[in-house]
């Protein structure tokens, strides 16, 4: 019955829910050595979003940026930008083209049971880009023998104040899946439909400042378990398409459009063997096949005539294969002590126009952790990675050391520090492109970008009963970087890449939460620091005054079942405060000076109804974009320079959805 | 073609012809306007050719970019400039004798850019920007012969130009006019050039191939605008740096040629008229058009890459002459093609 899924979600909710991120076997986020966050499915379903990217928005210290040409978007996270965070799922990582996260909104949300989230690096068990933090999305799959589910599922929403019914104008999600367990086996399937209209905005005639994507997933699992022994495969599915039309010159009645359009085969299989309760044994291995097409055609809109257009780079084909093994060993020497070793190989290859040659790279890694408890309280988890890599010089040792300290059963306090490293992406050493007046090449000779972390937060579980939960949590982080590799941004949009002196990033969170039958309301606080990354520049003017440029945010997630009419309404809240950024130009005495640019602050907030009939069917409706945020502002801070950097597309305004969901669940009376 | 060369070298010759003695020389009147596509040959982006424009006569003429090295200046100073259109780079010795320069003086020079990552160092490897003829790289050639140094030129390798060998080369004066000493950097002897200043011109212009004068530019009256590849400057953010453009467009400064940008929110061009010459700033600034006709739209895809379509420029030309420019197109995104921008410009006032 549809009863023990929720039971389930329900527990999610409180420290004793089971996360795999990071632990030496699952345990509870009580006991873990690291601080996880956890979005349940619960609240995944509840926010009615039809991406990742639309549920980690409202997440404190997350900030989403868009990519206007390619229709793409990359996050930011704690100040780090998405190259330093790591995208898992189920803990093995997801390839992506650059340095920008598309992979988080090439999955199906449908097939996603939660989502586990560690802030500060953890780079000795997952390696490069795990600086900033890991995002590491777990599947759903059957748990319980012999039963079946099916579910199927249509939501509809407009985008700003376009829409068309089905199709076109508009957000359309179709989804439909079921998985089933029988005797030792389990297995399932699932398929889903995005299409996203695009947004007009401000662009151009014909074109749009938001484009437009439809995207089609399809998934097949199935997993075999008996005794100490369980094995898993999953293969995922993802076609996209995002047609930018071209802006109309009105000069001769042309336009160029373009699509990108991208396949990505997932596939991944897991071994896990436990042969005695002292030994636990698991292997992952994975493939990616990504391949992204270009197809670019010239449109006569006098002649009404359509022609391939077929200039360098707008027919291309950039493929992205990585195969992808870890194996790690945990041994339990006594009560006291368990031990993780681990080996890792992974093997990137990537082939394209603007890819010069056919790079391969591999990357070996041994990493090991102990996990210590010397008394009750105490927990020491130091670890090491050793890596060595076929192309650049990789960093040679990558320790970490956590502690948690339990002060009573009720309060919690971490501490860690870690070393974190990303290697340059093969589009950063290799990407060639020569087809506009700029010629931008890659740097073969980047290097891999460090950073230091040192967190801490201190977890406090105020009261834990059947009826109520109150927890607390205050946490700070600092994270100092080196090398690090950035794609520089001039004039003319000249774009290359570097190994860019230093970074550091700090800041303060605190979260409140309060769940009981009905309420469950959190609140939360972060106030974060950017570098000033100019600052060290001998030849530049400091008018700022600052080394760091400080944010605040604060956000609030609040759902109440209302009895009698069994309405649960959900209010998602964020206030993205004002964001400073430090930037270079010239002021009237022709200097070049640091100044600072700021993005004005803006909130976010979703509302949504929603409502279950007969255990099976669930209506859901909603606001989402309140505060119809389009265009955020930047203005600049004084200094006297002279810089324009228009407006920054954040999204397209307010927006209404209704969905309807149906879940079937059925437990066989038989064993 | 060639029946055709020849019917107009006939023309010419008729037309010489009658042209005899004291008859007064027609004046033709300016162009009502045109439309070209600038022939910048092979090479897309890194289109071979400069194009030179004369919004009046109305032509273009069109010079290889690798085909000189030096402009020695035609005017009343001894200026060189070196060739920013292959991004051509040097720097001194402290020797006077070619010589006595030997490879070893060019151990750790560097003369090079990295157009990955340019430093705003680089400037020192090559002329003003601006075209300010007393910043050129090369200083003033002196009338004190001791004091011309000698310098080591890399000749440029800027869009797609083929790499050549450094020369050591020595630039002095002639009477009213150059000598040019040049030679392989690990030469014991040198050739020379002489060149007469012919002030018809901005630069009289010397290739290190032949040895010998090229014709370049057009006459100075006889052209308003150049489009070219050359290298210009641009920020990564940390301030300017020298980089590499194509389809730069400058005005011919040096004969006093101006331009200005109109935005359409203003006027459009079809609306544009004599009237509006008055509330129209004019700047003498070498790169007032520059590339701000255009977005090439970075690596990130088609959309917004084009000729934009929102502004268009108005040039008072030597005479006194207003025409107002247009970009048509310039690249794949606009319905054009990459080295052949289409343009179109029509007469708004004929000079008094």
């Amino acid at each position: 019955m549809a009863l023990a899924q929720t039971t389930a979600n329900q527990q999610a909710k409180s420290l004793d829910s089971v996360v795999v991120t990071g632990q030496f076997r699952p345990g509870t986020l009580r006991n873990s050595a690291y601080r996880v966050k956890v979005i349940s499915s619960e609240l995944i379903r509840a926010r009615g979003v039809t991406d990742i990217g639309g549920l980690l928005n409202n997440e404190l210290g997350y900030r989403f940026s868009n990519d206007y040409a390619l229709g793409e978007t990359d996050l930011n996270i704690m100040g780090m930008g998405g190259n330093n965070v790591k995208i898992l799922l189920d803990g093995i990582p997801m390839v992506d083209r650059g340095s920008n996260k598309q992979s988080l909104s090439q999955i199906d949300i449908n097939t996603i049971e939660r989502i586990e989230l560690v802030e500060g690096p953890m780079s000795v068990v997952y390696g490069t880009d795990a600086l900033a933090g890991v995002i590491n999305i777990i599947t759903r799959k059957t748990k319980d023998k012999n039963q079946f589910n099916a579910y199927a599922k249509l939501q509809e929403e407009s985008v700003g104040e376009s829409y068309n019914f089905l199709d076109g104008n508009g957000l359309h999600q179709a989804s439909l899946g079921g998985d089933g367990s029988f005797g030792n086996w389990r297995a399932g399937l699932n398929l889903s439909r995005n299409d996203f209209g695009g947004w007009k905005g401000q662009a151009p005639l014909r074109a749009k400042d938001m484009k437009p994507k439809e995207q089609w997933f399809g998934g097949v699992n199935v997993g075999y378990s008996k005794d100490n022994l369980s094995a898993s495969y999953r293969l995922d599915y993802l076609n996209e398409d995002i047609y930018t039309p071209g802006k109309y010159n009105s000069n001769n009645n042309t336009a160029l459009d373009a699509d990108y359009i991208t396949n990505r085969y997932t596939h991944q299989a897991q071994i896990d063997w436990r042969p005695t309760a002292d030994w636990s044994w698991s292997t992952s291995v994975s493939f990616q096949d990504y391949k992204r097409r270009t197809e670019t055609y010239l449109l006569d809109l006098a002649g009404g005539t359509k022609t391939p257009s077929l200039n360098e780079g707008e027919w291309d084909i950039s493929t992205f294969r990585t195969l992808f093994g870890r194996s790690l060993a945990t041994w339990r020497i006594n009560n006291r002590l368990s031990w993780q070793p681990g080996i890792e190989y992974k093997r990137d290859a990537t082939t394209g126009q603007r890819i010069e040659g056919n790079p391969v790279i591999s990357d070996y890694a041994f990493f090991n952790s102990l996990e210590y408890q010397p008394t009750k309280k105490w927990l020491i988890r130091p670890g090491l990675r050793i890596s060595h890599n076929s192309t650049y010089k990789a960093p040679p040792l990558i320790p970490s050391l956590n502690l948690k300290y339990s002060v009573n059963d009720n309060l919690d306090l971490r501490l860690s520090y870690a070393r974190g490293f990303r290697a340059p992406a093969l589009r950063e050493l290799y990407f060639n492109f020569h087809d506009s007046n700029h010629d931008i090449v890659g740097n073969p000779h980047l290097q891999a970008e460090y950073s230091n972390s040192f967190n801490g937060s201190l977890s406090w579980q105020v009261k834990s009963s059947e009826k109520m939960q109150i927890n607390a949590m205050a946490g700070a982080f600092y994270n100092a970087f080196s090398n690090r590799i950035d794609m520089a941004v001039g004039a003319g949009n000249v774009y290359t890449y570097f190994n860019i002196s230093k970074y550091r990033t700090a800041g303060f969170t605190t979260e409140h939460r309060i769940h009981t039958k009905r309420l469950d309301a959190s609140l939360g606080f972060s106030y974060i620091a950017r570098y000033n990354e100019f600052h060290d520049s001998a030849s530049l003017k400091e008018t700022t005054g600052k080394k760091y440029a400080w944010s605040p945010e604060l956000n609030s997630n609040i759902s109440y079942l209302v009895p009698r009419i069994g309405v649960t309404a959900g209010l998602y809240y964020k206030f993205n405060g004002r964001l400073p950024v430090f930037a270079v130009g010239t002021n009237d005495n022709n200097e070049q000076i640091i100044y600072l640019s700021e993005m004005a602050a803006y909130h976010w907030a979703d509302f949504t109804l929603t409502k279950t009939l007969f255990q099976s069917l669930t209506l859901q409706a909603g606001v989402k974009n309140i505060f119809n945020v389009t265009r955020i502002q930047n203005t600049l801070q004084g200094g006297g320079a002279h810089s324009s950097s228009g407006p920054s597309l954040m999204a397209y305004g307010r927006s209404g959805f209704a969905g309807i969901r149906y879940q079937f669940s059925s437990k066989h009376k038989n064993q | 073609m060639r029946s055709f060369s020849l019917l107009a070298l006939a023309a010419l010759l008729t037309l010489a012809s009658c042209s005899n003695d004291d008859d007064p020389i027609p004046v033709t009147p300016p162009s009502e306007g045109d439309s070209f596509t600038l022939n910048g040959g092979t090479g897309g982006s890194a289109a071979v050719n400069s194009v030179f424009v004369d919004f009046s006569a109305p032509k273009q003429d069109s010079a290889k970019r690798a085909s000189w090295d030096l402009g020695l200046s035609a005017g009343s100073n001894f200026r060189v400039i070196l060739n920013n259109t292959t991004s051509a780079l040097a720097r001194p010795l402290d020797k006077t004798d070619l010589n006595a320069v030997t490879a070893a003086d060019t151990v750790g020079m560097v003369l090079a850019m990295n157009q990955a990552e340019p430093s705003a160092d680089d400037f020192n490897m090559i002329d003003d920007i601006d075209g300010d003829l007393s910043k050129t790289r090369i200083a003033e050639v002196s009338a004190t012969e001791g004091n011309n140094k000698v310098y080591i030129l890399n000749r440029g390798i800027g869009g797609s130009t083929p790499a050549r060998d450094w020369l050591k080369i020595r630039v002095l004066r002639n009477g009213n006019g150059y000598t040019i000493q040049y030679a392989p950097i690990a030469a014991t002897s040198f050739q020379t050039v002489q060149v007469n200043k012919n002030d018809k011109y901005n630069f009289n212009y010397i290739s290190f191939d032949g040895g010998a004068a090229v014709n370049v530019e057009p006459e100075k009256t006889n052209w308003d605008i150049e489009w070219t590849y050359s290298i210009y400057k641009t920020s990564f953010g940390t301030g300017d740096v020298p980089y590499n453009f194509s389809d730069l467009v400058a005005i011919n400064y040096l004969a006093g040629v101006q331009a200005a940008e109109v935005l359409t929110s203003t006027v459009s061009y079809d609306a544009y008229t004599a009237a509006n010459i008055a509330s129209t700033t004019f700047s003498g600034s070498r790169w007032v058009i520059a590339g701000n006709w255009r977005v090439t739209g970075g690596p990130s895809g088609a959309s917004s890459a084009g000729v934009k379509t929102d502004r268009f420029y108005v040039i008072k030309d030597a005479n006194g002459n207003y025409y107002k420019l247009k970009f048509v197109s310039f690249i794949a995104a606009d319905g054009g093609t990459r080295g052949k921008p289409e343009i179109t410009f029509s007469l708004v006032k004929a000079a008094q």
